[in-house]
């Protein structure tokens, strides 16, 4: 075989190895610090954005729930620092016609005027509310006359002149509304929701919702709606989820309050995740005071 | 020399990690911002929508009342800064208004607009279109010189084709919680009242801080919704003390007097009704039945009602439309 003594060698020495193995490995390190660093706050990131979007979701549910509400009509049938107890207004309408149970209502419309619109369409076991003023009656003696829902269907024709629509709902009371149910006469439905900050089954707190079931006059199984919030009753937070009714001159109503003087709602939610290791909790609340818009 | 390494692949992976993670927290913190724009959106679209209502209600079109008929609906568009409302106002009944007002809040793009709709019932001060006379006074009247009362249904002079047919059966001349002091009163013409009975007994405007009138209401509201409306011709006048009406003079609507009432000289003309807490009526009158003359309106009672300026009701009155 022959032999090169001046043949160039293409492979590193064990110093320049070395050196590359250090290098590489502070890049590394660098590199690797840098990824921690921007995976923590991204995280962050995504907590902080999905804390707020918790505490969105539930201020502006209870605020959609909250406004319509009328105290002074019982609407509150009972309050605590977790539960709101509400006959909750899901939408008007003008009745068009009316003929013994019957009531007929003009179909929503999506654009300009409408006599009816709906949070929730009307549904059995409702209450449909009539504003009930006899001809020549005081004003300050119109009341709302309520009547249970027991059916509601689409009307085969539309509704008649001068509430005048192609498409109606017929609801059909537990009983006759005459006089006080007629044509042009304004109507409210409301459904009974009881809203709770309550702790599941996975030992988180939610607010969650409970409708009234006729049939079985009970309330059924609450659903969550918005959380998980923070917990309450936890030592050293005591800033947990709350509400509470809010009378004249922005006093509390307390337990032995009466809800008929109510002005509105004031809701504290927060929200936190459990803390790493060696860093600090982390939480954010959202204080709100709700407005009723149907007191004087 | 040729040297193969991996720093070049090494640091492109490390570009691709990091931008990714980076793409992917922008990506979050876009969907952030736009649910936190759509949510502003919606909120400004309420307050639009509550502005528009409070703007319809608080600077109410008075002709609007007369103009419209049950399911005749008038529309005004406001304009605001980053959006506007419009609203349209139904007439239901006599008294009762629906409101439906959609506020929207623009934005350079879709996702920063939104809609919403609310519902306002508004309501006015009922007027009892058939008082008990055409007079009622708390503690009596008297009726001097050629003054006349009259509880026949008139219209006013020139509103025929606007009030239709009068009623037939009239109301009392002259109300009073007693009518015995009525009998005491000075009359000085036979035939000076008229009414189905001349004169009869009704509680009256006793009650200084409440007017039967107008259903009850508090006096601080009437004196808030009244008003004439030139166009009607008709109105409600609301005096919080003693009124002296000389003659000539000409009002057709009601009246309300939380003192006396006094008319002076001749052609004094009230059609309508008055409500007073005395009324001495005809002081120094001379013209033949030209004294003063107050003569029941059910026409102009009812075109004075479309003079009052709508209230909300408080009552459930307002609620969120949805769909």
């Amino acid at each position: 075989m022959p032999h090169h003594p001046h043949a160039r060698r293409t492979g590193m020495t064990l110093a320049e190895l070395l050196v590359a193995l250090i290098v590489f490995s502070i890049l590394c390190a660098a590199i690797g610090a840098l990824l921690i660093r921007q995976e923590r706050f991204a995280r962050g990131t995504r907590d902080a954005l999905s804390r707020h979007v918790r505490l969105r979701e539930g201020l502006a549910v209870l605020t959609r729930e909250l406004y319509p509400v009328s105290p002074r009509l019982g609407d509150i049938a009972a309050a605590g620092d977790t539960l709101l107890d509400l006959s909750v207004t899901i939408g008007g309408a003008v009745a068009c016609a009316a003929s013994g149970a019957e009531i007929l209502l003009p179909a929503p419309s999506i654009g300009g005027n409408t006599l009816a619109g709906w949070s929730e369409p009307p549904a059995a076991g409702d209450t449909l509310l009539v504003l009930a003023r006899e001809a020549g009656q005081s004003d300050t003696a119109a009341a709302w006359r309520g009547t249970a829902i027991v059916a509601v269907g689409a009307a085969a024709a539309g509704c008649p002149a001068p509430f005048a629509s192609a498409a109606a709902d017929r609801i059909t009371l537990s009983a006759p509304q005459e006089p006080a149910a007629r044509a042009g006469v304004p109507v409210r439905v409301v459904r009974r929701y009881r809203w709770r900050l309550y702790r599941a089954g996975d030992g988180d707190w939610y607010l969650g919702a409970q409708d009234w079931s006729v049939e079985r006059a009970a309330w059924n199984t609450i659903q969550p709606v918005s959380g998980p919030y923070r917990a309450r009753g936890r030592a050293g937070t005591p800033g947990g989820p709350r509400l509470a009714l809010i009378g004249p001159a922005g006093v509390p109503i307390g337990g032995a309050g009466d809800p008929r003087a109510a002005l509105g709602v004031a809701v504290v939610l927060s929200v936190d995740r459990a803390p790493a290791a060696g860093a600090p909790a982390r939480f954010d609340s959202v204080a709100a005071f709700i407005a009723f818009r149907n007191v004087p | 020399m040729t040297r193969r390494g991996f720093a070049l692949a090494a640091v492109l992976f490390a570009l691709v990690v990091i931008g990714a993670l980076v793409g992917g927290m922008f990506f979050a913190s876009l969907e952030g911002i736009r649910a936190s724009r759509g949510v502003a959106a919606g909120e400004r679209a309420l307050a639009a929508a509550e502005r528009g209502a409070d703007s319809v209600m608080s600077v109410w079109d008075r002709s609007r009342t007369a103009r419209l008929a049950a399911g005749d609906v008038d529309s005004v568009t406001l304009r605001l800064d980053d959006g506007g409302a419009t609203v349209w106002v139904t007439r239901l009944d006599d008294a009762t208004f629906w409101i439906v007002s959609a506020g929207w809040s623009g934005g350079a793009t879709a996702a920063d607009a939104a809609t919403r709709r609310i519902n306002l019932l508004a309501r006015l001060t009922t007027i009892d279109p058939r008082p008990p006379a055409a007079l009622v006074t708390a503690f009596g009247a008297t009726v001097e010189g050629t003054a006349r009362v009259s509880g026949i249904d008139g219209a006013p002079d020139g509103w025929g084709a606007r009030c239709g047919d009068t009623l037939t059966e009239p109301v009392g001349g002259i109300a009073s919680p007693d009518p015995s002091a009525m009998v005491s009163a000075v009359i000085a013409n036979p035939g000076a009242l008229e009414g189905a009975p001349a004169v009869r007994a009704a509680l009256a405007a006793a009650d200084s801080g409440v007017s039967p009138a107008m259903g009850g209401a508090a006096w601080r509201a009437l004196a808030l919704d009244a008003d004439t409306v030139p166009a009607a011709g008709a109105g409600v006048l609301l005096v919080d003390g003693d009124l002296d009406l000389v003659g000539p003079y000409r009002f057709d609507g009601l009246i309300v007097v939380r003192g006396t009432l006094r008319t002076v000289g001749n052609g004094v003309r009230v059609h309508g009704a008055v409500f007073a807490q005395r009324a001495v009526l005809g002081v120094g009158s001379s013209e033949a039945w030209g004294g003063a003359q107050i003569q029941y309106s059910r026409c102009a009672l009812e075109q004075a009602r479309n003079a009052m300026r709508p209230h909300r009701e408080w009552r459930r009155g307002w609620v969120e439309l949805g769909y």
